[in-house]
């Protein structure tokens, strides 16, 4: 079973509980997870069946400037911390209160400067995303 | 959502050779039996130390049940069965969410009427279980029942 497989078949069970990924961030992924695929898919989807239920704290609403606020039309954005010997990120939305959609994924940089910035910017990534590929016209 | 822009996860996948579906169907496994304790915690509105203390076992265990990591014997899913309700129900709706999440079974709600109060069920083919309430006030679930529930949806 390649990586893309194993991958795949996690988000068909994501799928299953209404957590969605886009074509973006499944690239992000594929690209930035290289070791360890089989902890990374089980901690991973661990985490995101339990975000089903309740938040705890891998989880955290992004905090967004008005005009972020507006390109989403109310929805918020979240990150998600993967936390095993990595700095794995994941942006993603609620959408009508139950759809998980998984925007964009990237490494945190260490320097919290920078890392700063590439969230920012990651924002703004996963806001185009959200907008160009993944929205009802 | 426009699902253009989502992964297609119809895709054929290869027979798997390194136990991903093995440990895919552990961790919706876990998450069922997790999934059915948060759900009587938060209907009962209890904290997790007073469901503790309701179990007589220590908070960490319950944050750890609840966690979706941890690996319960089936005697211990007993045990709380026992202890939340004098019961199997949480025992047997355990059972019925692992088969829901890795069988992907789609489950038909039906409401039946009995002596005028109404008993919401969920039935998987023709194997009725009952979700909600018992009714075993006349001492028994018979074919005669069976004849009596109606198709909710």
């Amino acid at each position: 079973m390649t990586k893309n497989e194993k991958l795949l078949r996690m988000f068909q069970v994501l799928e299953k509980n209404n957590i969605y990924c886009s074509n973006s961030c499944y690239k992000d992924i594929n690209k930035i997870v290289t070791t360890n695929i089989n902890t990374f898919i089980e901690k991973f989807s661990t985490d995101f069946l339990r975000k089903k239920f309740e938040q705890y704290n891998r989880f955290e609403k992004l905090k967004l400037n008005d005009k972020q606020k507006n390109a989403l039309n109310g929805n918020s954005l979240y990150r998600y911390e993967y936390r095993e010997n990595s700095n794995f990120r994941c942006i993603y939305i609620i959408e009508e209160g139950e759809n998980i959609i998984l925007l964009s994924a990237f490494n945190e940089d260490g320097n919290k400067k920078a890392g700063k910035n590439s969230y920012n910017d990651n924002i703004e990534k996963a806001i185009n995303i959200y907008n160009k590929e993944v929205k009802d016209e | 959502m426009n699902k253009k822009g989502l992964l297609n996860t119809n895709q054929t996948i290869s027979k798997d050779t390194s136990n991903v579906d093995e440990l895919l169907e552990l961790v919706e496994i876990y998450y069922a039996i997790s999934k059915e304790l948060l759900s009587y915690r938060k209907e009962h509105n209890l904290t997790q130390e007073e469901l503790a203390k309701k179990l007589r076992m220590n908070q960490t265990m319950i944050s750890k049940l609840e966690s979706g990591r941890y690996n319960p014997t089936f005697k211990l899913i007993h045990q709380i069965s026992r202890k939340l309700d004098n019961s199997n129900k949480f025992f047997s709706d355990v059972l019925l969410n692992i088969l829901k999440e890795i069988k992907n079974v789609s489950t038909t709600k039906y409401t039946h009427n009995l002596n005028n109060k109404n008993y919401n069920y969920e039935s998987e083919g023709n194997i009725i279980y009952i979700t909600k309430k018992y009714i075993n006030e006349k001492g028994g679930f018979n074919n005669e029942c069976n004849s009596k529930f109606t198709n909710v949806g």
